[in-house]
């Protein structure tokens, strides 16, 4: 019995400085500590903008949720913001559809954007309606059914290190 | 019936088979620690804290028991070790189950999206642990290197 004990700690102590290892040497290694956004964290659901209409805007996600689905793999996350921030850095995988200059994408980006695609949209956070005008915008002038706004946006998604495209700001 | 499953060979069988089955399930979660991590936190069961620790570590409990039972050395101890980690889980897949949680079951592979019924996986899971309970309780090894030792 004390022999399996033994022997159970040994194996447990060499898994532990193999994981080491390999995590000091592999390409895809992740931080010791997750920084994973929590379920039960509130802390960025104040990220709303102020001409955000419960009663009839789509629904907003909190980060773990926006994340949940990004995760899925069945949303396409649409970036609210100018080229030039898109290109700097984006959710992985993002399209990008600018809505202050969206006449001028649109066109390019419709074929990307089905009618019944499920579109999570998203910019830079609490100073910008980008996501929301965009939403609405997409809802009433083109159809779409299945919008919800991610507030935390950019801002949110890189502070907890989460998939990009590109580089986290500086 | 009861001499047919505590036969030496049958018993080495699964010992192999398990064994394999566990050092296959880790290479993917070892070369890809981050998306095995994502992957683990989408059961929303760990806290957010000690889940890279947990994508880290896992794999290689994972393959070394595996290798153990393989070359029938230590091999109970590591039985053990992967009997609790079965039954870990067994319970994270039925919390899963029980929540309705989107979950992709990380078994094999950090890449496929491939999804199964959740409720298949807990089947195949427990059915392993009969055969851990096999391997434990035979006191007779076939091509073991703990039955090496004792001989000589």
């Amino acid at each position: 019995m004390i022999k399996t004990i033994l022997q159970i700690v040994t194996i447990g102590l060499v898994a532990a400085l193999l994981a080491v290892g390999n995590n000091l040497v592999n390409p895809n290694k992740v931080p010791w500590i997750g920084n994973w956004p929590s379920l039960s964290d509130n802390t960025d659901s104040v990220w709303v903008s102020p001409s955000y209409d419960a009663k009839s805007d789509p629904p907003t996600l909190r980060l773990a949720e926006a994340f949940d689905r990004f995760a899925s793999k069945t949303y396409l996350f649409v970036d609210a913001r100018e080229p030039e921030e898109y290109q700097l850095g984006h959710i992985e995988g993002a399209i990008n559809l600018p809505f202050d200059t969206f006449d001028d994408h649109w066109a390019q980006v419709e074929p990307l954007l089905p009618k019944d695609a499920k579109i999570v949209t998203y910019c830079s956070g609490s100073e910008c309606d980008a996501s929301l005008m965009l939403a609405r915008l997409l809802i009433q002038r083109y159809g779409y059914k299945n919008i919800e706004i991610f507030f935390g946006g950019w801002p949110a998604w890189t502070m907890h290190k989460l998939p990009i495209d590109g580089a986290y700001d500086e | 019936m009861n001499r047919f499953l505590t036969n030496k060979y049958l018993v080495f069988l699964i010992r192999l088979a398990i064994g394999i089955v566990f050092v296959y399930a880790a290479l993917s979660k070892i070369t890809h620690p981050d998306q095995f991590a994502r992957i683990i936190y989408n059961y929303h069961i760990l806290p957010g804290g000690v889940i890279n620790l947990f994508a880290l570590f896992l794999p290689w409990i994972e393959i070394l028991c595996g290798f153990l039972l393989i070359i029938g050395f230590w091999h109970r101890s590591a039985t053990a070790i992967l009997g609790g980690v079965t039954i870990v889980f067994i319970i994270a897949l039925s919390v899963a189950l029980f929540r309705g949680v989107n979950i992709e079951c990380g078994c094999f592979s950090t890449t496929s999206k491939a999804k199964g019924p959740v409720i298949d996986l807990i089947v195949r899971d427990t059915i392993m642990l009969v055969g851990f309970a096999l391997i434990f309780a035979a006191n007779k090894t076939f091509f073991a290197l703990d039955g090496l030792r004792r001989r000589f």
